[in-house]
């Protein structure tokens, strides 16, 4: 089986997040980048699916600006076969829309049996491309799997509904399914993954995109948080930190 | 480039030309680092828990395992025997990521990587390497570096243990005692340095040889030692006993052993200084959190003067720290074959920017910086041992301005009569290098302290000729006034890189830093200097007098 990941380059989540002086993105002088934790859940996904059926070939794929080869490289030390790489230093401008179609062009020239998302990238939280993907590629698609094993020419996903319960669905190939964080920790790279990933082919080629239907017109900061306050001591207190809550943070 | 930027310092040269452009990895080497990095610190924020390796007093064996599958005992190998094959900026990267989760974890690793498998790497044979590296690689063989004993410490060279052909077959019996042995107490094989009078220098020096002891011929680990700090990490004298070593493990040649030991520790050094810019730069930000959330008087500390100073202060020697490291690791990267001095010098400035980091940071966080429910007084105590091992700071300083006055010597019988007179009167200044704008006073303070290097040189020569080596006040305020120009050269260089390619406006903290950092050196420069003239280290001298006659303080009227 073929499984393309779909993966994402993202700023830190410790990253000291700036403005740039356009308003419009990120300052990125001073990021530090990983891979989308969720793509890392869709990724450990497919290795396992690899892990169990040695046959299965997992491919990683980014949309991303050329120097994202070092999340590419990572995935590749983690297990998967090879990499293709849509370079785009535009890539973080684009909307789900131009997203969804660049790399569903490179997705259908493939023709996996299955693809693999994160339930939404950590950096733009929109969860728009696994969706608009499954659409655009004519796939059946089940969002947020916990988990996901392949046999018999169908995948079996399972995902949380609500109060505790969980639904189990049975997807016909080719299927698309977006990952959410299951009981498996990503793994770490070995020395041996590291040493075999210097080999393994990245496949880049520039692309270019369309223009985009949708633009980030402004960007802002979350406000300062004020500093804490102390409105009494003990059971005195009560009335008015209640009244607090209630009238001044709105919060009960 | 294969001369070592320092030692010219001595003769007022300033070779700008090795400082610029500052160093950096190549794309691919970035993302290599960058991967393994990566995967290291997660690894090590997941289940490294510096508190409780301290109170275990030992690195568990899972955190052990799960470090060997990463690649961390293989980070030096080459590849073609199962390691990462990093250069020296790659690894000293890595060692300054382990330190910012753990102390005894870096000092472990170094104790593998960058001084017990060292001797094999650089002076082992294809078979010998074929042998052992790769399942060095992979942590199955863990190593140590035993040369130590109870009467050689810093003398090195008066290592008792020893060596004798076998008589009856081709290999050595070995006998004699190492003490402080990290890795001692599970490492497989030792890198072990032994005399072998029966094979004597033609120089009449020691013979001394190295070689490598599998612990299943014999070796005996004793218990571990109970320590200050780096508690986690192991730490044990070692018995050998009639332990048979065949020929086939005696490492370059036999008589060679004190010179490889000297070359291993030598271009070992910074491996330790990046540990202490790793514990640094974690230090400074806890202080900086720490301080802006601690409320004292209605504000937070943070906004009293002599809080700042002490966030400012620390971050320009950390800036200085780093650029001295990552300029040596760059140069010797480029094929610099000699990196001794710097290396001391960065060893030198990192442990001694570490101890007044963490001193600081427990100053800043008060009553709750003295207790074990912070992580401040075990990042102290992991801290002092760094200005001890690996050749302590007294024999550093010592060691580079003695190759400094060495190379003036050598001058001096090239440039015939009256070259020590024209020294001590002054030479010209050397070029000032070419920095932008907002850094060029400092650049002049750089030359013009190159000038006075050499002319304190000259004369501190002059005045005590062949005694000069027992002059050891002289001897660190030379050292301490080529630490300085390093620093400040490796600060200017780094800042001036950040400047042409970031522009002034994104470089603008750098120059600050820079700024503060070459003026904080050049006063310690002029300070080493003054010391010279006025009659301190006389009134050191004779109070020191005092204290040895009188096993204690002198009397005095109380
Ligand atoms: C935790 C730890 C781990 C270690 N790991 C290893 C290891 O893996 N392998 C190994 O071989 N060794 C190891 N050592 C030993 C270490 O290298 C020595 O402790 C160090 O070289 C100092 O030697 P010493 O302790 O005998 O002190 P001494 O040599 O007795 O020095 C005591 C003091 O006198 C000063 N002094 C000595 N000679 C002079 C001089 N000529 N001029 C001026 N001052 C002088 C020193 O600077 C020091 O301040 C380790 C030590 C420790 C504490």
């Amino acid at each position: 089986m073929k499984i393309v990941v779909c993966v994402k380059r993202v700023p830190s989540t410790d990253s000291r997040i700036k403005i740039a002086a356009d308003g419009t993105s990120l300052d990125t002088s001073s990021i530090e980048w990983i891979l989308s934790p969720y793509d890392e859940f869709a990724l450990e996904t497919a290795l396992r699916i690899k892990d169990a059926a040695t046959d299965t070939e997992v491919v990683v794929l980014c949309l991303g600006p050329s120097d994202a080869t070092k999340e590419l490289r990572t995935c590749l030390a983690l297990g998967a076969d090879r990499a293709i790489h849509l370079e785009d230093d535009g890539a973080s401008r684009h909307d789900a829309q131009v997203t969804s179609g660049l790399l569903a062009e490179a997705i259908a020239a493939e023709a996996p049996e299955l693809v693999l998302c994160g339930k939404l990238a950590a950096d733009s939280d929109q969860g728009q491309v696994g969706l608009l993907l499954s659409y655009r590629l004519g796939f059946p698609c089940v969002t947020e799997a916990r988990e996901l094993t392949a046999a018999d020419g169908k995948v079996t996903a399972k995902r949380a509904a609500g109060g505790g319960t969980s639904e189990i669905w049975e997807l016909p190939l080719p299927a698309l399914v977006t990952i959410t964080k299951g009981e498996h920790e990503p793994r770490y790279a070995s020395l041996k993954g590291i040493m075999a990933a210097k080999k393994k082919p990245i496949d880049a080629s520039d692309v270019s995109a369309p223009a985009e239907t949708l633009r980030v017109t402004l960007m802002e900061l979350p406000a300062e948080r004020q500093a804490g306050r102390i409105v009494g001591e003990g059971a005195e207190a009560v009335g008015e930190l209640v009244r607090l809550l209630r009238e001044e943070a709105k919060v009960i | 480039m294969s001369d070592s930027f320092v030692k010219p310092l001595f003769l007022g040269d300033l070779r700008s030309d090795q400082l610029f452009p500052y160093p950096r990895l190549s794309g691919e080497d970035a993302e290599l680092l960058g991967m393994v990095r990566e995967q290291i610190s997660r690894f090590c924020e997941e289940n490294v828990d510096a508190g409780a390796i301290d109170q275990a007093h030992r690195v568990p064996a899972e955190v052990l395992d799960g470090l060997a599958a990463l690649g961390l005992f293989g980070l030096v190998v080459p590849e073609e025997y199962g390691g990462l094959d990093l250069n020296n900026t790659q690894y000293t990267k890595i060692g300054e990521e382990l330190a910012r989760h753990d102390g005894a974890v870096p000092i472990l690793s170094g104790g593998h990587s960058t001084i017990g498998i060292k001797a094999l790497l650089r002076f082992g044979t294809d078979e010998q390497k074929s042998r052992y590296l790769p399942r060095l690689a992979t942590g199955e063989l863990k190593a140590c570096f035993a040369l130590s004993e109870p009467g050689a410490g810093s003398d090195a060279q008066a290592l008792k243990a020893t060596a004798r052909r076998d008589p009856d077959g081709d290999g050595w019996i070995l006998d004699g005692e190492k003490l402080w042995i990290t890795n001692g107490g599970f490492a497989d094989l030792f890198t072990v340095f032994a005399r072998t009078p029966d094979a004597p220098r033609e120089d009449g020096r020691p013979s001394i040889t190295c070689f490598l002891v599998e612990k299943g011929m014999g070796v005996e680990p004793q218990k571990e030692e109970d320590k200050l700090g780096i508690r986690g990490s192991s730490t044990v004298p070692l018995l050998f006993e009639g332990v048979r070593v065949p020929d086939g493990n005696v490492v370059g040649e036999v008589g060679q052993g004190f010179g490889i030991a000297m070359a291993v520790l030598n271009a070992g050094r910074t491996g330790l200084a990046s540990n202490c810019l790793g514990a640094s730069r974690v230090l400074i930000e806890e202080m900086a959190r720490y301080t802006s959330e601690r409320q004292q008087f209605g504000r937070p500390i943070g906004s009293f003067e002599l809080i700042q100073e002490k966030l400012g202060r620390n971050a320009q020697l950390v800036y200085a720290l780093e650029s001295m490291v990552y300029l040596t690791t760059g140069m010797v990267d480029a094929g610099m074959a000699d990196s001794a001095l710097e290396a001391a010098l960065c060893k030198i400035m990192g442990t001694e920017t570490l101890w007044a980091v963490v001193n600081d940071a427990v100053q800043c966080a008060g009553g709750n910086g003295f207790t074990t429910d912070y992580p401040y007084e075990r990042m102290l105590r992991d801290a002092r041992v760094n200005m001890i091992f690996e050749g302590t700071n007294e024999i550093l300083r010592i060691m580079v301005a003695k190759a400094g006055l060495r190379v003036l010597g050598d001058a001096l019988k090239a440039g015939g009569d009256g070259d020590l007179e024209k020294r001590v009167r002054g030479l010209e200044a050397p070029d000032v290098p070419a920095v932008p704008g907002p850094l060029q006073v400092d650049a002049v303070a750089l030359a013009m302290g190159t000038t006075t290097l050499a002319q304190t040189a000259a004369t501190a020569l002059q005045t005590h000729g062949r005694d000069i080596g027992e002059r050891q006040l002289t001897l660190a305020a030379l050292s301490d006034q080529a630490l300085a120009l390093f620093g400040q050269a490796a600060v200017l260089s780094r800042a001036t890189s950040a400047f042409e390619e970031l522009g002034e406006e994104a470089a603008a903290a750098e120059i600050v830093l820079a700024q503060g950092a070459c003026r904080r050196l050049a006063r310690r420069a002029r300070d080493a200097q003054s010391s010279l003239r006025d009659n301190d280290h006389e009134l050191l001298l004779r109070a020191a007098a005092f204290v040895s006659d009188h096993e204690g303080m002198p009397e005095t009227r109380r």
